[in-house]
């Protein structure tokens, strides 16, 4: 092959790459919602928490971290989000905008068809954040949220 | 003045055959072989024999393609003349090897583009802007390490 040839197929692909980016950071914000119950009962870690639980030993003193549920959303900026947490609770989620490597959302916890709690919050690309403290079965609940786009 | 050969001679009957005698030795035998049948004989057999060996000669080089032959020589003076990324180059220009290749590193710069590393830890997870609840109290908290942000409320 000659390398004009070459050098052409090479800058293709570049150009592929780049627009794939560019298509992805507009369309869509993925979430993943991770439902924990901590509590100071026998010594237990979830397999799925390894990374999460390091970082909440680290301000927390529980003993057992379990994964209740995992929920998975893929959201349309000012589209919400629903997922049902423990406790007749429900979490709803919804992108705002994106800032440079921020996700602006809006996270609201309702309990039996009430709003109890509400925050926004400008999250990073690949970053999350935990929100925790309704008691439940003996254990405190954690609502870990993770996004990226 | 040479004198016409009176004595048959071979050698000089194959030189006259094969065409190597001067001007002057090519008459006097030419003169002499119309009269000699013996030596007309040996010139007759010369040519025979010369017209079979360049005959089996011809049918050997037809089989030979001497351009190609040609060719390759001189490629061998080049390559010995040749820097040495020239054999690098050569080493890519086939098509089998090429566009694979290249196919395989556009696969790769896509792999690794979606693989994007996590957020660095230089600023915290989460910016809180605003929150709003029944709640008795509410502690924002960012882990010593990864800056990782969590909020804890206690429900009214």
């Amino acid at each position: 092959m000659k390398p004009n040839k070459f050098i052409a197929i090479l800058l293709f692909v570049f150009l592929l790459e780049a627009l794939a980016g560019a298509a992805w950071a507009g369309s869509r914000i993925n979430i993943i919602v991770k439902t924990v119950l901590a509590s100071q009962g026998a010594s237990f870690i979830d397999p799925g928490l390894s990374s999460l639980t390091q970082d909440l030993q680290s301000v927390f003193r529980y003993s057992s971290y379990r994964l209740l549920s995992q929920d998975r959303m893929s959201l349309k900026l000012n589209q919400t989000g629903t997922t049902t947490l423990p406790g007749k609770r429900m979490l709803k989620i919804t992108p705002l905008r994106i800032s440079g490597n921020r996700v602006a959302l809006r996270l609201a916890i309702h309990k039996k068809g009430r709003q109890i709690f509400e925050t926004a919050i400008q999250l990073l690309n690949r970053g999350r954040i935990t929100v925790g403290g309704p008691k439940y079965k003996g254990g405190y609940l954690l609502f870990n949220v993770f996004s990226s786009f | 003045m040479k004198k016409v050969p009176t004595k048959c001679e071979p050698a000089l009957v194959s030189r006259f055959s094969d065409g190597e005698l001067g001007p002057e030795e090519h008459a006097l035998l030419s003169s002499h072989l119309r009269d000699c049948a013996s030596c007309q004989k040996t010139h007759r057999e010369n040519q025979a024999l010369s017209a079979l060996f360049k005959a089996s000669l011809e049918g050997e080089l037809s089989q030979v393609n001497l351009h190609a032959f040609e060719q390759g020589v001189m490629d061998k003076i080049q390559a010995g003349n040749s820097p040495w990324w020239m054999g690098f180059r050569d080493l890519l220009a086939p098509k089998k090897i090429l566009i694979p290749a290249a196919a395989m590193a556009a696969m790769l710069v896509l792999f690794f583009s979606l693989m994007r590393p996590l957020a660095p830890v230089t600023a915290p997870s989460a910016i809180i802007n605003s929150f709003t609840g029944e709640v008795s109290s509410v502690m924002i908290i960012e882990t010593p390490k990864s800056r990782q942000t969590i909020i804890w409320f206690n429900e009214a």
